[in-house]
């Protein structure tokens, strides 16, 4: 039985430096309550292993009129930024996938409006591919197999062994 | 102008360590130097706060441990715009 799992694919044109996707963010709202549902509004995501944490612009939390509901200090490139607004949002993944009440930092990205960072890669299955000069990412929720491309060559050089075995004669 | 919250910050910060014997993982409601509770998640933190409080005029955040606990990391060079 294939157990229960949402997932998505990505494949780009060409070989690509950012993973970027689609996404949607909403004010923090429980699904399972009867309450009219917010409005989600689609943003590009960057999706950022080196990112500890998930990030919004200002942008975002502005037009989805975000409350500060706590202040984190944010490492990064430049420095140490003290006091960083966080906020708690509904992120909707490409995967269909509700992520609910998370805690995101407000900061000053470029190129994108939002970071989905460790704190939610870490909860599912996330790989890219390059073959034939396109990169394709995909991810699904939760995490259902270990990748491990090592233990896959080996187990293709054993059933090769096997094969040539089978098909040769002793004197 | 004063930081919102930048008061409830500090008064977390200095009981985060006594708070994380008996709550870590959970998560704290403050407003002030009042603790106004504790809740096994944000969503059930913001239905038992929201009825009765502004949003925005309490500090709600998982209780963690460790000196840098909360520190958020963004590796990644030039995502983060500079001042």
């Amino acid at each position: 039985m294939i157990p229960l799992q949402y997932n998505f694919t990505t494949r780009y044109t060409g070989i690509v430096n950012a993973l970027i996707t689609a996404c949607a963010v909403s004010v923090s709202w429980d699904p399972l309550e009867e309450k009219p549902e917010p409005v989600a509004v689609r943003y590009q995501c960057l999706w950022d292993t080196g990112a500890t944490i998930s990030a919004i612009t200002k942008r975002v939390a502005t037009e989805l009129g975000l409350p500060t509901e706590a202040l984190i200090p944010v490492q990064h490139a430049g420095g140490r930024s003290a006091n960083v607004p966080q906020h708690y949002v509904n992120l909707q993944l490409p995967n269909n996938v509700v992520m609910v009440g998370r805690p995101v930092a407000q900061l000053p990205l470029t190129n994108c409006d939002v970071i989905v960072g460790m704190d939610i890669i870490s909860q599912g299955d996330f790989a890219i591919s390059n073959l034939d000069g396109k990169t394709t990412f995909t991810f699904r929720m939760p995490s259902v197999e270990e990748f491990d491309f090592v233990r896959d060559l080996d187990a293709k050089k054993d059933n090769d062994r096997t094969d040539a075995g089978e098909g040769t004669q002793e004197d | 102008m004063t930081t919102p919250l930048l008061d409830e910050l500090e008064h977390y910060e200095a009981v985060r360590e006594d708070l994380a014997k008996e709550h870590a993982g959970e998560y704290v409601a403050i407003k002030g130097t009042e603790i106004l509770g504790f809740y096994r998640d944000y969503m059930a933190a913001a239905r038992a706060l929201y009825p009765e409080h502004e949003q925005g005029s309490v500090f709600i955040q998982e209780i963690k441990s460790g000196k840098d606990a909360h520190v958020g990391i963004i590796h990644t060079p030039g995502i983060v715009a500079l001042k």
